[in-house]
């Protein structure tokens, strides 16, 4: 038996979808293929091909729909962790079960399908977590500088969400012009166009975020006002909160410094009440009807 | 006052409003243009704060000046809290300031009564437009609404805002005469139905002005008078039906300063809280009715949840076959969702249900086991009575105890 051996690049999903097309051509079985890519250690008997047989006279082929084709798309900007499956090879495999006429291979009942749609789950979830927990910070920019960011942020993602956060940045920033710096890449808008750059070797620190960027801190002042006076003491449910925004996210936010003193306020009393115990010590006034 | 001082009394004034949903609004993109924001239809929880709830928007009130002495509200005119008034273009640089950080995704703009209801509602409405008009501005917007301010204002707040709600207050018209003597149900209801007329109109003439697309909402108060849940998801279930609610929010009674005689001065009720809101999840989503959660007066159990509950009283319906029952009855299972269902119906049309798909698919195990059968399992349970289930399924971690 021949084996194959396929190097890609880290998120080129466009270069799979060519190979799989021509392995399932050539009726290549998944066991045949060994994909390489930044994530999967090299295999030490390596020793494949890397041209690609030509068709088979009963080539196979499958057509997707759109839908499932974004899934699997969706599957491959996971990044598996060193024990899990490298994300190729789990993607050709379903191709290949579907091309068989397993219609349930990416159905989340089924072995392959509940893995796709656990990494499918967790990428949609880290794309939401960037939406929500990213932090712009406005920048001095002087006037003649048409070309420097006015709002520069860093990100720690899990999982390939670049052109997601891209997307939905441009959406809501109009024609600010802003930088998000993540550690395997950059995305920088200019008010018109978003372009995404990715280190060729090693990857982005957040020292060399540090070099480029200026923190404010007015606004950010207001903002932790704000957040210390919505949070309701005698609602204190810490665990709600470290589920819905967990922990490694909070060193790049404003609130960090706010959250562990707030909880043990809380508990030394301060929910007693809802309101902010700030203001029980100030003077109040109560109001008289006109007359 | 500063603008810092201002901001800590009127977000501290206005957080005792539940609802945070910056969803449903229709699809606006600033890619490009003059202006800011952009709204998909789905919400983002951009912060959260140690009580569990998410911060979405900037929820604050234009002032907490209030002529009303309503007992549970801080902001009551005989309550000795600090006062501060907001101007427009304070409300208006701080949405624009955090929004461009990205720490909201927009404004729950709120206020105390002034001077009248139309003039308190002009001012609400005002900001709106500014935001608008002036700045472009496509985030999200939430407006509550004076319930006794004229139609043609709430009209024209519709005009701006993605979402209305004019908040029942509590679950009784009594309790509401009793706790809130200047508010009136009649005119609460009447200023819903105003919402839901023009919503009815945006929806039935494409043409038609636009009108608050995210729908609107109201919020309860759970806790400050002794209605029980069994009224509370009666009078909710006709909510739903009379003004076309997107949601009704539950507002656990937090305990206020120099609290009035009137209300409890106890902790919050969470769990209950939090029951409420799976009962109705139940009737919005499952089509469960009112009556079948609770057949009679009293409340909701606080130690299994109301799905399992049900279940636990209908013994005669389960165990049921997952091969065979209709997907209505599928979701009905405790430990079973709505998608968990619709998957169940897709898998089976390729082959057999086992009883591991089930763990791929995510499904409560403990939860669901007593209640199903599939081709390679049958609950060992089937035969126990309602009560010896019950036991077998109450966890029986022992709680700490807490001073307060």
């Amino acid at each position: 038996m021949t084996m194959y051996t396929l190097y890609m690049a880290r998120a080129d999903f466009a270069a799979w979808r060519d190979n799989a097309r021509r392995l399932l051509a050539a009726r290549v079985s998944p066991g045949e293929v060994l994909w390489q890519d930044n994530d999967s250690a090299g295999d030490l008997f390596a020793s494949g091909d890397t041209d690609l047989p030509p068709p088979s006279e009963t080539p196979l082929a499958l057509k997707l729909s759109r839908q499932h084709l974004s899934r699997l798309e969706c599957a491959s900007h996971y990044w598996p962790a060193h024990h899990q499956e490298c994300r190729w090879a789990l993607l050709y495999r379903v191709v290949w079960r579907l091309a068989q006429g397993e219609g349930e291979a990416l159905l989340a009942g089924d072995t392959d399908g509940a893995v796709v749609e656990q990494r499918v789950k967790a990428v949609n979830h880290e794309v939401h977590h960037i939406h929500a927990f990213l932090r712009f910070h406005q920048q001095p920019v002087h006037p003649q500088e048409q070309h420097a960011p006015e709002f520069v942020a860093w990100f720690e993602p899990r999982h390939d969400v670049l052109e997601a956060a891209a997307r939905h940045f441009i959406d809501r920033m109009g024609q600010h012009r802003w930088l998000i710096m993540t550690p395997e890449g950059t995305i920088f808008c200019d008010g018109r166009q978003w372009h995404i750059e990715r280190p060729e070797s090693g990857v982005f620190t957040f020292q060399d975020y540090q070099a480029l960027s200026t923190m404010e801190n007015d606004v950010e002042d207001l903002w932790l006002a704000y957040y210390a006076s919505t949070f309701n003491p005698a609602r204190l449910n810490e665990k709600t909160m470290v589920r819905s925004m967990p922990s490694r996210f909070w060193r790049h936010m404003p609130e960090r410094v706010l959250i562990t003193g707030l909880i043990s306020h809380a508990r030394h009393g301060a929910r007693r009440l809802g309101q902010d115990s700030r203001l029980a010590d100030r003077r109040g006034h109560t109001i008289t009807l006109p007359k | 006052m500063q603008l810092t001082d201002k901001l800590i009394v009127l977000a501290d004034a206005a957080k005792y409003d539940a609802s945070c949903a910056s969803s449903g609004a229709p699809k606006r993109s600033s890619r490009g243009q003059k202006g800011l924001g952009a709204t998909n239809g789905n919400g983002i929880c951009h912060s959260f704060t140690p009580d569990g709830r998410c911060v979405a928007l900037l929820k604050i009130l234009m002032t907490n000046f209030c002529l009303y002495d309503c007992q549970y509200c801080i902001n009551r005119r005989s309550s000795n809290v600090p006062r501060a008034r907001f101007s427009v273009d304070e409300i208006v640089r701080l949405t624009l300031d955090f929004y461009r950080r990205n720490l909201i995704s927009g404004l729950f703009l709120s206020s105390g009564i002034i001077r009248s209801n139309d003039y308190t509602m002009e001012a609400l409405v005002r900001v709106a437009r500014t935001l608008r008009v002036e700045h472009q501005f496509r985030g999200y917007i939430h407006l509550k609404t004076i319930p006794d301010a004229s139609p043609d204002l709430i009209r024209q707040a519709g005009l701006y805002a993605d979402r209305l709600s004019v908040n029942v207050e509590l679950p009784t018209s009594q309790s509401l005469n009793r706790l809130a003597p200047e508010k009136s149900d009649t005119t609460i209801r009447l200023a819903m139905s105003t919402i839901r007329d023009g919503l009815d109109e945006a929806t039935a003439e494409p043409r038609a002005p636009r009108f608050s697309p995210g729908g609107q909402s109201t919020q309860m108060i759970v806790g400050a008078d002794d209605t029980d849940d069994h009224t509370i998801l009666g009078n909710v279930q006709s909510l739903y039906g009379d003004y076309r609610l997107k949601r009704v929010y539950y507002s656990a009674f937090s305990p206020i300063p120099e609290s009035p005689s009137s209300v409890p001065l106890i902790a919050p009720p969470l769990l209950r809280e939090h029951r409420l809101y799976q009962a109705d999840f139940l009737i919005r989503g499952y089509g469960f009715r009112a009556n079948e959660l609770l057949t009679g007066p009293g409340n909701l159990s606080l130690d299994i949840d109301p799905k399992l509950a049900w279940a636990l009283n209908h013994r005669e319906l389960f165990p049921i076959d997952l091969d065979r029952a209709d997907m209505y009855m599928i979701a009905r299972v405790p430990g079973i969702g709505i998608t968990s269902a619709r998957r169940i119906e897709t898998l089976r049309r390729e082959r057999r249900i086992r009883y591991t798909d089930l763990t791929r698919l995510g499904c409560s195990m403990k939860k669901l086991a007593p209640f199903i059968t599939t081709q390679d399992y049958r609950p060992r349970q089937a035969g126990l009575e309602r009560q010896a289930l019950l036991a077998q399924m109450q966890t029986s971690t022992p709680a700490q105890m807490a001073l307060l």
